[in-house]
């Protein structure tokens, strides 16, 4: 188990070396100069060539490279173009936000997607799984942005039991923070429930057909502890992909919901420095996001052993 | 008194007759054996016994059990005589068990659920049962998990959770049917002295006459559903009453025969000390990786004309060779020639002079391909050719000379028996006209009286087309008809080789003696057909 923990630990360190490498040269290969860019058309070339110094831009690119890594893992993530601010602090800031948010979202998805797939899987070919697979097909097919708009219409302006938008800085009380992401957060689980429970269906009503499962039955156990005891736990590998995949996408993601509800996540801070051109701040979050998403990955691949005692041995 | 009592059980899979009307009785102590080929609704009549029967099926008549009838009660007393009183034995050993659970947890929680033990007294009960089905409890076995045992190992556990409650009935559908054959004779007598010790009745199903004269006190032949004859078992064998019985037990016994070529002295195929090996996982991450071989310095080789028999238990090597043959696998050591050239370096054309015949009738074919054009596959080797003209002239003679009809080419595979099928993949080995053709456990996965049609196909055949082959299989008696010559395969090695009639009736070598006491036999029986 430690050996398998390990492997896995080491892709994970060699995977976001490759990653920074190809973020790092992604965007250098990407045209148009930031310093000119920033100053607009009229700039003089020595102003240009000036603000390329101050930035940075004017060494060679292996030591950019260098002192960009270096940075990041003391926690420096340069300065802004745009905003003349440390991206360290831009980054916090958002992460705030968008964590949590992705978080709660996956909790309200897992909520409804584990009771859901499992009712729907007992249920096959009855009424109670057509209902759940129906619903299911809606939620995958309504765009979250209009189901955000209507749970605003409906929760915001008729019940006024939210906000319609913004976000309470965590300052005023966790329950305020809370609350001001409940709608965004619900908004962004509907799809991913709608996902998960069809995931968790199907790897459960595979299961249900192993033949250890008949094996069970054969011990005198009952339709439902089998599904407890043996069903389950095997059932979980796909589902826990799926939820690995899904984090990272909500934290990212989440630009669309972010800008319905007034949000300052992660979404809207790179969407705005892609249109201002501000590469540090991009690689820096991209480069964020990366590790979020190789994390969680994993995290996905050590409760794979745990899950199953089969993958521990395995190299 | 009798303990399983049922009577005129029918059961309907939509419109579909899968039982039609069972009796039987079974006593005490008393081991029933029902046989017959697959789909004649064996498994369906013990899976009916527990009430495990799938969903949509409709069951009628009745089941007495301890003078309960069981088809009457709900669900919630079921699962008390489920395990309890009735324990059951299937046969995938492989996937019986749960992948994510320890054995000793899958045996203890069986004891858990039927009494008021709590888990610590329940797992030094765990321990009592593993020893008692040959598990040692100095090897730990209570905490691994299925995939670290072996199969015998594994259904020793399988058994262990039967038994564990000291059950009536132990219902066993097909127990050693996936095993090996000196795996399956310790299994056999594990259960006969287990229902002996505890006078368990039991109800063995199997397709196996040969271990089915081994066991029962009482036999019941089934086909299509219904038990057509149903005796003690010394009667049975003296007077066998009914046509499909006798047939049965006939094509069991049923010797081949083999027409006399003429063997050539060149060699069609060579094997020169070939070592085959796989590389295993590290045990340290930096330390070197260890390497498996699974194929050991192997030589041998096959003359024009000769039939050639590979004989070896599950894990001996005979896969990996046959794959190395074909030229499917890298070669550590050694060469493997084909007509003169190494199989590795071969062009097409000579590549086409070795064809094979897989096991499992229904995964080898394309599914979406009509069975033209999956026979004249072969052809693509020799595209250009003159040989490659007339080709559907060719594909109706071979499909005639197997068996099927010219006609049969437009269908799907799916429209086939598995027999039909693995007629279909002997034409298609056939149709280029090889030299050598690679039968691998070609007939294992058949019923008995289809075995003995292919089997009886391939010596025709082998006259016709003066076909030299391998026949790999680990079953001695098919070995014995079909094969002139045999190789005796373990752990990656040839331990013997020789004519196959000198090693099945001398044989020298301690292992190849301990393959063929183990192979369960038929009684000497009179047949008047």
């Amino acid at each position: 188990m430690l050996r398998y923990i390990l492997k896995r630990a080491i892709s994970l360190i060699i995977s976001l070396c490759l990653a920074s490498i190809i973020i790092f040269a992604v965007v250098e290969i990407a045209p148009g100069d930031p310093a000119s860019f920033m100053l607009g058309i009229n700039a003089q070339e020595d102003t240009i060539a000036a603000l390329r110094a101050e930035l940075g831009l004017d060494q060679d690119k292996l030591s950019r490279y260098f002192t960009w890594v270096t940075g990041m893992i003391q926690g420096d993530f340069g300065t802004s173009y745009t905003y003349r601010s440390p991206v360290a602090e831009m980054v916090t800031e958002r992460i705030w936000v968008s964590l949590p948010l992705a978080l709660y979202a996956l909790l309200i998805s897992t909520l409804i997607a584990f009771p859901a797939g499992i009712y729907a899987a007992t249920q096959r070919g009855k009424s109670g799984d057509l209902v759940v697979m129906g619903a299911t097909q809606f939620g995958i097919a309504i765009p979250n942005f209009w189901f955000a708009m209507i749970l605003v219409v409906i929760f915001a302006l008729k019940l006024r039991w939210f906000s319609a938008g913004g976000f309470v800085e965590w300052e005023n009380g966790i329950f305020k923070s809370m609350k001001s992401l409940t709608l965004p957060a619900i908004a962004l689980a509907l799809p991913q429930a709608s996902i998960l429970s069809r995931v968790m269906r199907s790897a459960l009503i595979e299961t249900l057909s192993e033949d250890y499962i008949r094996t069970a039955r054969a011990k005198g156990f009952g339709k439902r502890a089998v599904i407890w005891r043996h069903a389950l736990r095997n059932a979980l590998i796909p589902v826990l992909t799926i939820i690995g995949l899904q984090f990272s996408f909500l934290m990212a993601g989440a630009i669309i919901i972010e800008q319905v509800f007034f949000l300052p996540g992660l979404g809207r801070l790179v969407f705005q420095a892609i249109t201002q051109r501000d590469l540090i701040v991009v690689e820096s979050v991209v480069m964020l996001l990366v590790f979020a998403v190789i994390t969680v990955n994993f995290i996905v691949d050590v409760t794979y052993a745990v899950a199953d005692p089969r993958l521990r041995r395995r190299v | 008194m009798s303990i399983l009592s049922v009577e005129n059980l029918r059961l309907k899979i939509g419109t579909e007759n899968i039982l039609g009307g069972i009796s039987f009785r079974l006593d005490q102590g008393r081991i029933l054996a029902i046989t017959g080929e697959s789909g004649s609704g064996k498994s369906m009549t013990a899976l009916s016994v527990i009430q495990l029967q799938p969903k949509n099926a409709k069951l009628e008549g009745e089941i007495f059990f301890d003078d309960q009838e069981i088809t009457k009660k709900d669900e919630f007393e079921l699962c008390k005589v489920r395990g309890a009183k009735i324990g059951m034995i299937f046969q995938e050993p492989m996937t019986a068990l749960n992948p994510v659970k320890t054995v000793g947890d899958q045996i203890s929680e069986t004891i858990i659920l039927h009494s008021t033990k709590n888990k610590k007294s329940a797992d030094k009960e765990t321990l009592k049962i593993l020893e008692r089905v040959g598990l040692s409890p100095a090897a730990e076995v209570k905490k691994r998990y299925p995939h670290e045992l072996s199969g015998g190992q594994r259904q020793r556990v399988v058994i262990g959770i039967a038994i564990a409650l000291k059950p009536s009935i132990i219902i066993a559908d097909e127990p050693t049917t996936a095993l090996d054959v000196t795996t399956q004779a310790q299994i056999l007598v594990l259960l006969k002295k287990l229902v002996t010790e505890d006078n368990i009745a039991m109800v063995l199903i199997t397709h196996d006459l040969a271990v089915v004269a081994d066991m029962a006190d009482e036999i019941a032949v089934m086909q299509n559903g219904v038990i057509v004859e149903i005796d003690e078992t010394d009667n049975l064998f003296q007077n066998m009453k009914h046509q499909y019985t006798r047939s049965l037990f006939a094509a069991s016994g049923h010797s081949v025969n083999l027409p006399v070529t003429e063997v050539n002295s060149d060699s069609l195929l060579t094997v020169n000390n070939v070592t085959c090996r796989y590389r295993l996982a590290r045990t340290k991450i930096f330390s070197k990786s260890d390497y498996f071989t699974a194929v050991s310095n192997v030589s041998f080789d096959i003359k024009n004309g000769e039939r050639v028999g590979l004989v070896g238990e599950s894990g001996c090597g005979k896969s990996t060779l046959t794959r190395a043959i074909l030229g499917l696998e890298p070669i550590y050591k050694g060469e493997i020639n084909v007509d003169n050239q190494n199989i590795l370096k071969a062009t097409s054309r000579t590549r086409k002079n070795i064809q094979v015949v897989f096991q499992d009738p229904y995964g080898s074919f394309n599914p979406r391909h009509k069975v033209s054009t999956l026979i004249k596959e072969p052809f693509y080797l020799i595209k250009d050719s003159p040989e490659s003209k007339n080709i559907e002239s060719k594909i109706d003679k071979v499909l005639e000379d197997v068996g099927l009809s010219a006609t049969d080419k437009n269908k799907y595979i799916h429209e086939f028996s598995g027999g039909q099928r693995q007629r279909i993949a002997i034409a298609r080995a056939l149709i280029i006209k090889p030299k050598l053709v690679i039968f691998d456990e070609a007939v294992s996965a058949l019923d008995v009286t289809v075995r003995a049609q292919i089997l009886d196909l391939i010596a025709e055949l082998a006259a016709e087309y003066g076909l030299s082959y391998l026949f790999i299989s680990h079953d001695l008696s098919v070995i014995r008809s079909i094969t002139d010559r045999c190789l005796v395969m373990k752990d990656g090695k040839i331990i013997e080789q020789g004519s196959t009639k000198k090693i099945l009736e001398q044989p020298q070598n301690s292992y190849t003696q301990t393959l063929i006491n183990a192979a369960p036999k038929l009684p000497n029986f009179q047949l008047e057909l």
